[in-house]
């Protein structure tokens, strides 16, 4: 070769390929050819005197993926990871031809071995191949870290994938991508490969090369998951790897597969699937989790409030299951950005819409039917996606007794979610969500109530390691009753909660080992507890409004999740709360150490608009920790705090839509919570097979139960008809979950207690002599299967079986005769129990068929909800009637329910 | 709230088709409790003030009512002024008291086993007339409404009470009747055996509170719904509603016994609560004692109402005994040698009564004969009586 005869000098600063190329073409006079896009990434900085053109070539490339090869005819082709050779295969001309090719090969030594993986599998996405190149590309790698940072996207929807993991190959190092897809990750410099993998998207993979902190954005396929497997986790080994304890995500393919009473996916009924979340019975929405109360749960959805998650008493749940992508339920680990309630946080979060066409569902069930709409605004920035639901459950009331024949009862929800990229460092959201119902006896009484939702979210990433979430917004809830029936005595009850709030959220990926997340929130209550008007001219009900209450609730937060080494985690969090209950108000005052009454009232005192009536507030622990003891075993424990300012107040069993809602004020304490947790984790077969053990022990303090016969609704001295409650539960949880296979489901076991004592001696009355009583939600031992079974990728057929013990009770030690009737004399509170539940619910799911390029897809749903018929028992108890005392018992769908729901997607 | 429980138990009734209710027998509670159970109202109007002791039973017990005898009981007033009240009835305590100037009273007992109770002292309410007393035809009976007002305003809650009497009819009407003392067949004359009337009383607690309106008006309160196939619409229905004037304390007694006891088996229940009145044991102040003595004055007004004014068209008759049950059978004079020990062994017992004659035009042959239920109503319904109460029109 005679390109080794003329010696050049030469000296780039950063120079970008186009000026290496010029430079050395007017110094050697050989032509370059190259693909510009190739090389738009490299920068060369070379200093080099008197050296052959190769000799500068090699240095200029050394330790890239980038080649060269110079030809006889004084060519020089520059090329990205394949090498040329530009002479011809030996024996061409026959024997003798010289030609000796240069290789770059050995420049690219520096790069970790990943020869194992290539020849594990060979992959067939073309983008897990090739390599990206990411950053300010130098001729030489330094050492050290540095931050990949981008968005994980659905490639078909351009949606973004929340939990996905971000993992290097071959390290412990990972992170799961946040609730816009976005993931910012260190990693050395040079060569990596970085596994993704997240709910319903095949598992993916990308080779980077990291010169400097940069960003790469990773587009993800779903799964066909009607083709192949399902997956009911974000990822196979998250449960072991992740520092939490006691959380749980759904995603609505699972979600889906569990039979639903009505045949309509029902997110919160499958909450009630997994372990430590327990109800009073069918007929509400209520759920506690570890033995809290049902109004100690956070249920968001997209980050707004949803204070009555239910419609028809409780029979659906507010969600719409086209719009729903996911749920998280947080039963111990609750992370330190949440705060306000004390057993849980249920975050509901619905899909993007469509970014790149037009899409749809509708679906038809016996009683509901619904639709949702996506697509793009601008391609590619802007998506919405709508979904709403009616019900048609009116012929349900025709098949009622004549008397009721005239009843009708109603509810929709709507949900309009828009997104919108302002850059690629900016992203807005907008949710909006309305719900409601209402609901007419044949008498004349109407009812009603509603959500209402909008809240916007602003994201904005300063750079790869810092991003914030600014969110603002408006959850409202409310309610009404009017009766006009007696003319007298008509009147219209009102009752309305609403709250603003603004927050600001930030997420700091610090270093390797440590990722910090902090922020700021507030958040104004304005509550209406009560509002009766006379309803008709001739009412002669006295207008009777409780004076509005209206509170801020702000709190100060910081976590750390510090990855000590790759084997040992903890997250440290600590929020600060405080509360400000807000005139115009006026508080009673209540004389001391006397039950409060209406008679122990001593003063009151008015305080004008804006003033702080009473201030509460206090720290909140949020700590967890886990240590792998092997990759597919850990163990973890955790120590939760939590205040809640805001009270249900309920006098029923049931979660009933009536019950009215109370700030913490003067009288009336805030509730705190606190809860040790500790947990085993252990994957099998590749993890595939999940299991988990968790046990906890719960505090819960002024917790507000009511005395024996309170009136709740539009009581100016609430105060003196709640007793301060305090409650304590423990239990052991089992899980065993299978994610994949033909056959998969979860399958759960638990023991668990909870007991409230009611041990105020200023209350005035002591239930069961101021001891520990079982809860009304008290089910010790609880069992849960949910499977689902493919035969083929057509059919499936999903089975639900459920067993717990029967829910305590109060029954009658005597009877005695009175007012012309045998009646019952009830002694201790929740001494008994109805007898144990079981229930069996049997689904049988047909795709219509599985081409993926049809213009509709669609979709059968039959099924049978409690297929044994077995009358379980809801409550049992006594009535007097006719003069003498009888006792029932009542079940709710007591019979086998088939059902039949068609889906269609277009 | 009530319309709002009303709602809640229309809604289990929507769920209906898909829950039910069936009767339930929970293993047996055994506890050894034997409370005093104390009813009553002490009346400072001109009637008689009833105090009425028992005990309570087992729940398998199937004694429906255990009195409590033997007690001392009196009213105090607020200046220990003591009215007695004498033991009439077992367990059943009764005078007449004149309380009209008395403001406080409590009740004193001192039981058999020498315990005393008392209660707390209460006030002496007095309670405002009955206005008027309405119905609705529902359904395939009668709604009975009542109204009231205090144009005081000082009385917000009201219980109510009510006698009920109803006339009805026999089977067969006869004209005969069996003298046993000459064993021969006489004509009844001047005793109609065919009508009668019976008496019930409310067995449910009836309340209602003017708290929150304006003025203390008790408009169209439901009180009781009679239905025809009850019988007690055959003929004509009287009811005497009384009113009680109740404090607050009161009448938050009673809502809590009516929850308890009459309210129960819907979706949104309360949950049963303890229940603790008015009464004490001197000497043991946890002991419960059932029951919340009350005093005030009792207004009262009657309701009557005629078959014939009822826009419903019903039977006048209502079985048991049905037309299967009062078979007739017959008695004939011949053979004449033996018609008078077979009218002694069919008529002496008593079970049996004559129904008519039967024969030939212008030829009585024998008589007919079933069996007494059908024919003295007195027989058919245990606690009727065949004198007309003296509010009864004769022409209803």
């Amino acid at each position: 070769m005679a390109q080794g005869t003329k010696l050049i000098t030469v000296d780039f600063k950063q120079a970008t390929i186009g000026q290496v190329a010029t430079d050395l073409q007017t110094k050697t006079g050989y032509h370059f050819y190259y693909d510009a896009a190739q090389f738009d990434s490299l920068r060369v900085t070379l200093q080099l005197t008197d050296k052959p053109l190769e000799a500068v070539l090699n240095q200029a490339f050394a330790n890239t993926n980038y080649h060269f090869a110079i030809t006889s005819d004084h060519d020089v082709f520059l090329t990205r990871e394949h090498e040329l050779q530009p002479q011809l295969a030996t024996g061409y001309y026959g024997k003798g031809s010289s030609a000796a090719g240069v290789s770059g090969a050995a420049a690219i030594v520096v790069v970790p071995d990943y020869t194992e993986l290539a020849e594990k599998k060979v992959a067939n996405a073309t983008t897990e191949n090739k390599l990206y190149e990411v950053g300010i590309k130098t001729n030489n790698v330094k050492g050290g870290n540095v931050t990949l940072a981008g968005y994980i996207r659905d490639i078909k929807t351009g949606e973004p994938v929340v939990g996905a993991s971000v993992t290097l190959l071959n390290s412990k190092n990972g992170i799961a991508t946040n609730q816009f897809g976005y993931f910012s990750l260190s990693l050395p410099r040079g060569r990596n490969v970085i596994n993704i993998k997240a709910l319903g998207m095949r598992d993916t993979r990308r080779q980077v090369t990291m010169y400097s902190d940069g960003n790469l954005n990773i587009e993800v396929q779903e799964q066909v998951t009607t083709l192949k497997e399902v997956k009911v986790s974000a990822d196979k080994v998250a449960n072991v790897r992740s520092v939490e304890l006691g959380a749980t995500r759904l995603d609505i393919k699972s979600i889906k597969q569990v039979p639903a009473v009505f045949g309509e996916a029902d997110v919160l009924r499958v909450v009630l699937t997994l372990p430590g979340v327990t109800s009073v019975g069918e007929a509400t929405t209520g759920f506690n989790v570890r033995g809290g109360a049902a109004d100690q749960n956070l249920i968001l959805l997209n980050d707004a409030t949803v204070y009555n998650p239910a419609h028809f008493f409780g029979f659906f749940s507010a969600f719409n299951p086209d719009i729903v992508k996911n749920i998280e339920l947080y039963k111990a680990s609750i992370p330190e950005r949440f705060g306000g309630r004390l057993s849980s946080v249920l975050d509901v979060t619905n899909r993007e819409g469509n970014k790149k066409l037009f899409t749809g569902s509708a679906g038809i069930g016996l009683l509901t039917s619904r639709l949702n709409i996506e697509g793009p605004i601008v391609k590619d920035k802007t998506s919405f996606i709508f979904g709403g639901r009616t019900t048609y459950s009116d012929w349900l009331l025709k098949l009622l007794p004549d008397e009721y024949k005239n009843s009708s009862a109603s509810f929709y929800d709507l949900n309009l979610d828009i997104s919108h990229q302002i850059n690629e460092k900016n992203n807005l959201y907008f949710t909006g969500y309305i719900s409601h119902d209402a609901f007419r006896l044949n008498s004349d009484t109407t009812y009603g109530y509603s959500n209402r939702n909008a809240g916007l979210k602003w994201k904005h990433t300063y750079n790869n390691k810092l991003f914030s979430l600014i969110s603002v917004g408006v959850d409202d809830y409310k309610y009404n009753v009017a009766s006009e029936g007696n003319e007298v005595n008509g009147y219209k009850l009102n009752f309305n909660v609403s709250q603003t709030y603004a927050k600001a959220d930030f997420t700091y990926y610090l270093s390797p080992k440590h990722t910090l997340s902090y922020g700021i929130s507030t958040l104004l209550y304005h509550l209406n507890g009560g509002d009766l008007e006379p309803e008709g001219n001739k009412s002669l009900v006295v207008p009777d409004m409780l004076e509005p209450e209206r509170a801020l609730e702000s709190a100060l937060y910081l976590g750390d999740k510090y990855d000590v080494t790759s084997n040992l985690s903890f997250n440290v969090g600590l929020r600060y709360s405080l509360y400000n209950y807000l005139g115009p108000h006026t508080v009673y005052e209540y004389a001391d150490g006397q039950p409060k009454t209406e008679n122990s009232l001593v003063d009151s005192t008015s305080y004008g608009k804006n003033k702080v009536i009473k201030t509460y507030g206090g720290p909140e622990i949020r700590v967890s920790g886990r240590y792998n003891i092997t990759d597919d075993f850990s163990v973890k424990a955790g120590y939760n705090t939590l205040r809640q300012y805001i009270h249900l107040l309920s006098n029923t069993t049931a979660i009933s839509p009536t019950d009215v809602y109370k700030l913490s004020d003067p009288n009336i304490k805030p509730q705190y919570g606190d809860q040790v947790s500790f947990g085993l984790y252990k994957n099998f077969k590749s993890n595939t097979i999940e299991t988990s053990v968790e046990v906890y022990y719960k505090r819960i303090k002024d917790y507000l139960d009511y005395k024996s016969g309170a009136v709740l609704v539009v009581n100016h001295h609430i105060e003196t008809d709640v007793l301060n409650t305090r409650g304590k539960a423990y239990g052991i949880e089992f899980l065993l979950r299978k994610n994949v296979g033909k056959l998969n489901g979860w399958t759960s076991y638990t023991y668990s207690r909870t007991f409230l004592k009611q041990d105020d001696p200023n209350a005035g009355e002591l239930i069961n002599e101021g001891t520990y009583y079982p809860a009304n939600y008290d089910k010790p031992h609880n069992f849960n299967f949910t499977g689902n079974y493919r035969f083929t990728h057509r059919y499936s057929v999903s089975l639900n079986v459920v067993y717990s013990t029967g829910r305590p009770i109060t029954l009658p030690i005597a009877k005695y005769d009175y007012a012309g009737s045998e009646r019952v004399y009830y002694s201790d509170r929740n001494q008994y129990r109805v007898p144990d539940y079981f229930r069996s619910d049997f689904s049988i799911n047909i795709e219509g068929n599985h081409r993926v390029h049809q213009k509709t897809h669609n979709t059968w749903t039959l099924g049978v909800y409690n297929l044994t018929g077995r009358k379980n028992a809801y409550s049992t108890y006594f009535t007097s009637g006719g003069g003498t005392i009888t006792g029932y018992q009542l079940s709710i769908f007591a019979t086998a329910i088939p059902f039949i729901n068609y889906n269609i997607r277009f | 709230m009530k319309n709002t429980r009303q709602l809640f138990t229309g809604i289990m009734l929507l769920l209906l088709i898909y829950s039910c209710k069936r009767p339930f027998a929970p293993d047996v509670v055994a506890s050894d409790v034997n409370y005093l159970v104390v009813e009553g109202n002490i009346n400072t109007g001109a009637d008689t003030t009833i105090i009425k002791l028992s005990r309570t039973t087992q729940l398998s017990d199937s004694t429906k009512r255990k009195n409590e005898t033997g007690a001392k009981v009196y009213v105090e007033d607020d200046k220990n002024i003591q009215y007695a009240l004498p033991e009439l009835a077992s367990g059943m305590y009764k005078a007449a008291l004149n309380l009209k100037n008395v403001q406080k009273c409590r009740l004193h007992i001192v039981t058999k086993d020498q315990k005393e109770y008392v209660s707390d002292y209460v006030d002496a309410l007095t309670t405002p007339p009955i206005d008027s007393i309405s119905y609705t035809v529902t359904g395939t009976g009668i709604q009975l409404y009542t109204y009231a007002h205090d144009p005081t305003n000082q009385i917000k809650y009201y219980r109510w009470d009510f006698d009920e009497t109803w006339e009805y009819v026999s089977y067969y009407q006869t004209l005969y009747k069996y003298d046993a003392v000459n064993n021969k067949v006489v004509p009844r004359v001047g005793e109609d055996i065919f009508h009668c009337w019976i008496d019930g009383h409310s067995n449910q607690i009836l309340l209602g509170s003017s708290a929150g309106l304006s003025q203390s008006v008790i408009n169209n309160q439901p009180i009781a719904y009679v239905d025809q196939s009850s019988g007690k619409l055959a003929q004509g229905y009287s009811m005497l509603l009384k009113q009680y004037a109740l404090t607050k304390e009161a009448y938050e007694y009673w809502q809590k016994i009516k929850k308890n006891t009459e309210q129960l088996g819907s979706i949104f229940d309360a949950q049963p609560s303890a229940l603790t009145g008015n009464l004490h044991n001197l000497n043991d102040a946890n002991e419960p004692v059932l029951g919340y003595i009350g005093a005030s004055s009792v207004t009262s007004k009657r309701f009557l109402i005629g078959h014939n004014s009822l826009p419903i068209s019903s039977a006048v008759y209502y079985p048991p005994p049905d037309s299967s049950d009062c078979k007739q059978k017959a008695i004939q004079f011949s053979p004449d040698d033996t018609y008078g020990v077979r009218l002694n062994n069919t008529f002496a017992r008593g079970d049996s009564l004559i129904t008519s004659d039967y024969g030939l035009p212008g030829r009585i042959l024998g008589y007919l004969y079933t069996g007494a239920e059908c024919v003295d109503c007195r027989v058919k319904m245990k606690g009727g009586r065949n004198v007309k109460p003296p509010y009864w029109p004769d022409v209803l």
